[in-house]
């Protein structure tokens, strides 16, 4: 057990493991230079590209009234969340949620929001909805206990198999 | 711009293999990193992009891979096929063991552990690679550290 010295294991063995494995087949490499587009690039008429120009603009400006709109009723919403769960979240949290449920498309003023918590370390957690760091789980015995979203974010497959609540 | 077909193939030949490392590294199998690594390539004469240094070039073609092997985890086909034993020849059993135990990572973790140890980039390098913050990347390193400790404690000393 004395021996054990990870930083050498993966500084030493694990880099040499990937030094083992088939290098990567160079000539299917080559040959992606063949299939890169051909000639200039097609230009659009300037026409067109004026028209699709006032277009976005014209969409922006609808969706930034929406948006500022339901920024307001979202904070007021989240407010009133927080205060019904006993979480203290200061206006420039309440600012950065309302955003970030904004852009998660919860445009819905009718949208239930779900429970949101503060753990003993002072760490948020709730739906995934909400993007804090951690999340709240239960498993097959139904305890409830928080994990890391991050963790999630790459998983494959269902290694764990954990029932994701609401928390509504 | 315009990719010489020279110009090309020494990219290819310097960094092909860095490539594949990030891709494997996020994938964790031979053949969807070697798919990453040409359409890795694809990309780049595609956009030909404007570096401002070789380690810029090298940072841009590993941030693609590492995008293109987030992609690939999220698909259909990858969740719902089984890797090929990739036959790598261990010289020693702690060598397997490392190499499984790194395998049983989150792939966020393998990738920082990949570039931290293989690469020699430093966490703030592997932020900006990753577009990540330097607080997480720092995490994700200290988590997959703690949980390497753990698995391979049991597997070589019990």
């Amino acid at each position: 057990m004395n021996n054990f010295d990870l930083e050498k294991l993966l500084r030493e063995n694990y880099c040499d493991t990937f030094d083992s494995l088939k290098p990567v087949d160079k000539q299917s490499v080559y040959a992606v230079y063949e299939k890169k587009p051909k000639g200039k690039v097609r230009k659009r008429s300037f026409y067109l590209k004026v028209a699709i120009a006032i277009i976005l603009l014209a969409l922006l400006a609808v969706g930034t009234v929406t948006v500022t709109a339901s920024n307001a009723t979202f904070r007021e919403k989240l407010a009133e969340r927080a205060k019904k769960d006993n979480v203290n979240l200061t206006d420039s949290e309440l600012d950065e949620l309302s955003s970030r449920l904004t852009q998660r498309g919860l445009l819905d003023e009718n949208e239930i929001l779900p429970k949101m918590g503060e753990n003993e370390n002072g760490q948020l957690y709730g739906s995934d909805l909400y993007g804090f760091e951690l999340m709240a789980v239960s498993g097959r015995n139904d305890d409830i206990g928080y994990c890391y979203i991050d963790e999630f974010e790459y998983m494959i497959g269902d290694p764990v198999f954990l029932r994701f609540t609401m928390m509504r | 711009m315009y990719i010489e077909k020279d110009d090309f193939e020494k990219t290819v030949d310097k960094y092909s293999q860095t490539v594949f490392r990030a891709a494997y590294a996020c994938c964790g199998n031979y053949s969807d990193a070697q798919d990453i690594v040409q359409e890795t390539f694809f990309r780049y004469i595609k956009k030909h992009p404007e570096f401002e240094s070789e380690e810029h070039k090298k940072a841009w073609l590993i941030r693609v891979a590492v995008n293109l092997g987030k992609d690939s985890l999220k698909s259909y086909w990858f969740r719902n096929k089984i890797d090929l034993d990739e036959n790598i020849p261990f010289e020693e059993d702690e060598s397997k063991a490392v190499w499984e135990s790194v395998k049983k990572l989150p792939a966020n973790y393998r990738i920082v552990i990949e570039l931290y140890y293989k690469e020699g980039y430093s966490i703030n390098e592997i932020s900006e690679i990753l577009n990540k913050n330097k607080a997480t990347v720092g995490t994700w390193l200290a988590r997959a550290k703690k949980r390497l400790e753990k698995i391979l404690k049991e597997d070589l000393y019990e």
